[in-house]
């Protein structure tokens, strides 16, 4: 009864570090699956996937946005990273949506390509989420990052999350505003070296589920190991 | 009887270059690693920052192997043997463990 105790216990602890092996490779199969460019999807309408006043979900990032509304305010943001060794001054402006909303766009690179304008614009572009770092310092024309938070103290708009880079801006007659535009690449999760770490414990929890199944005989090995020595000796 | 001491030196010298490199790795990873990773907003943790937890990985499915090798060379009991298997994972008992490796392997050979 014993030794059937025992051998239900070293079978339940192997199924359990099985599980818990299988369970880092379902991770390590994520975070592949999450550092791979998902497909482009069909552009949306920003109220489809944002609401002003709450946290941009995750499901929001990366989609391509429509909206029509017209800027109140434009800022100079220095020092954005454009690739890993460029960076660049943007020109962004704050523009209202219908019911007192308002939306952070970064209509594109500032030198003087982009002018200011009031009329009503239709943007389309990248959602992102808003940044955490500041790239500069910031004051009532600067942003530091591209951040809603920045700018809440201006008008009493309902702010929408994260910021928009837009791709395109047409005026209400349907003309393209020219102007140069950034890329505006989808965001990809960072996360690729994780996979090997979570590899390496898949490795280790599975070996941990022999070493359990050989545990009963363990003492035995050593004890038989220990004779066949002091013979030797 | 030399063959059996060169194998257990061997699996000694094995047991603690992994111990100090699991050790290092374990540190590294609290007390670096983690907080970073824990205060990060997106998950924006730098790459090299990242690479801290998958050497620690590593470094850890090593140590086990040789731990067992080396418990089982200088035949230590099943429960000593998991009690130095998982001194790899806290920051500083592998380096408890290496320096009582070395007091119990020169006794060993004392005797």
């Amino acid at each position: 009864m014993k030794k059937l105790g025992s051998i239900l216990i070293v079978l339940l602890l192997s199924a359990g570090f099985v599980e818990l092996g299988l369970w880092q490779l379902h991770r390590a199969q994520n975070v592949q699956h999450q550092s791979q460019t998902p497909p482009e999807r069909p552009i949306i309408n920003l109220e489809s996937v944002a609401s002003a006043g709450h946290n941009l979900r995750d499901a929001a990032y990366n989609r391509l946005v429509t909206f029509t509304g017209h800027y109140v305010k434009f800022y100079h943001a220095p020092r954005q990273v454009l690739t890993a060794n460029k960076t660049v001054d943007l020109q962004v402006g704050l523009m209202e949506l219908s019911r007192n909303r308002a939306i952070l766009v970064v209509r594109g690179l500032d030198n003087q390509s982009l002018t200011a304008r009031s009329d009503e614009v239709t943007v389309t572009g990248r959602l992102y989420p808003h940044q955490n770092e500041d790239h500069a310092n910031g004051d009532a024309t600067t942003l530091s990052r591209l951040d809603p938070a920045l700018v809440a103290g201006v008008g009493n708009y309902q702010l929408f999350d994260g910021y928009v880079s837009a791709r395109s801006e047409k005026s209400s007659s349907g003309d393209l505003i020219s102007g140069d535009r950034i890329p505006s690449p989808q965001l990809i999760n960072p996360v690729g070296g994780f996979y090997w770490q979570h590899i390496a414990y898949v490795v280790t929890w599975w070996f941990m589920a022999i070493l359990v199944l050989f545990a009963p005989f363990y003492n035995r090995s050593v004890n038989r190991a220990k004779d066949r020595s002091e013979k030797v000796e | 009887m030399n063959l059996l001491k060169a194998s257990k030196a061997g699996a000694l010298a094995r047991f603690r270059l992994m111990a100090n490199i699991a050790g290092v790795m374990s540190l590294l990873f609290w007390l670096v690693y983690l907080p970073i990773k824990l205060t990060a907003t997106n998950d924006n943790v730098p790459n090299a920052i990242r690479s801290i937890a998958v050497v620690h990985g590593f470094a850890y499915m090593v140590y086990i192997l040789v731990t067992f090798n080396y418990c089982f060379a200088v035949r230590k009991p099943l429960k000593v043997a998991f009690f130095y298997m998982l001194a790899g994972t806290f920051p500083v008992a592998s380096f408890v463990a290496d320096r009582r490796a070395v007091a119990e392997y020169a006794a060993l050979n004392h005797k």
